[in-house]
């Protein structure tokens, strides 16, 4: 048996973290993500669920919320995005379907996007680089899915102006990365 | 050029794909007696307005949901957009 190394979607044996000017990139490794489409019919039903598994009310339309160990946001019509803290393979998407059953299709999507966090001041100058969403209009608590660098990701608003999450494919993580920094050196 | 998407407000246009016309919702019932002409009409006959236009559009790079869209063909000005599946379930379709 060979002795595998785990890897980062990056590619170190850490999560990367940059410094560039006034901001800073981490990337995020203890995040879980399951996505949750209502079957047809059990929109609201969903709602309902989602509010008793997750302690939080699920997102309007762009929106995301934080509960204490849950976040939702808002994909599409009647598809949210749960993110928690990460215990191990599939184990947020397996409890998930067990929850919904029946409400719900639950896909694991923790080894689908990769979270890097931006903050600090010029981050609004960088996003306008990239994006064609008008991030300066968004506000804590905004989350839309648009390209970066023309590459499909999903971008969270955390802090207007100074802190956002972006989550970029996972096989599209380092060129993603690699934009945001080329882009930050440029500023 | 600019979408008001009906549940996230204007988007660009860059982030969208184009279908066609609307009327590509109203697929005909393949068991019809008269399915073939209507799969005929339903293929290859398009209006061509030159003015007001309904047509579906694709939010590829943002929610991914289909959209109709009402657009000038002559001036490119957006007149409504709503979200395909409520333009189907009003004829009937779906749940």
């Amino acid at each position: 048996m060979r002795d595998f190394v785990a890897k980062t979607a990056i590619g170190g044996t850490e999560p990367k973290q940059d410094v560039v000017g006034t901001l800073t990139f981490q990337e995020r490794e203890d995040v879980a993500l399951a996505s949750v489409s209502a079957r047809p019919g059990q929109e609201e039903a969903l709602k309902t669920k989602l509010h008793s598994v997750c302690g939080i009310a699920a997102p309007d339309a762009g929106q995301w919320k934080k509960g204490e160990t849950s976040s939702l946001h808002w994909l599409g019509p009647d598809q949210y995005l749960c993110e928690e803290a990460y215990t191990g393979p599939l184990e947020l998407a397996r409890r998930m379907a067990t929850e919904l059953d029946g409400i719900a299709s639950v896909t694991d999507q923790s080894d689908v996007f990769t979270r890097i966090d931006m903050t600090g001041p010029g981050a609004i100058d960088l996003l306008q680089r990239l994006t064609v969403l008008d991030v300066e209009q968004m506000q804590a608590g905004a989350f839309n899915r648009s390209a970066i660098h023309h590459v499909g990701c999903l971008l969270r608003c955390n802090e207007a102006g100074a802190d956002f999450s972006v989550y970029a494919p996972r096989s599209y993580a380092i060129s993603v990365h690699h934009a945001l920094i080329e882009v930050a050196k440029a500023l | 050029m600019i979408i008001n998407h009906p549940l996230l407000g204007p988007r660009d246009t860059s982030e969208f794909t184009y279908l066609g016309d609307a009327s590509l919702i109203n697929r005909p019932d393949w068991q019809s007696d008269t399915a073939a002409p209507e799969f005929h009409d339903y293929l290859y006959l398009r209006d061509n307005p030159a003015g007001t236009h309904r047509e579906l559009w694709f939010h590829e790079q943002g929610d991914r949901s289909w959209l109709v869209v009402t657009r000038n063909t002559l001036t490119h000005e957006i007149l409504a957009t709503e979200l395909a599946r409520d333009v189907a379930r009003k004829t009937g379709r779906g749940k």
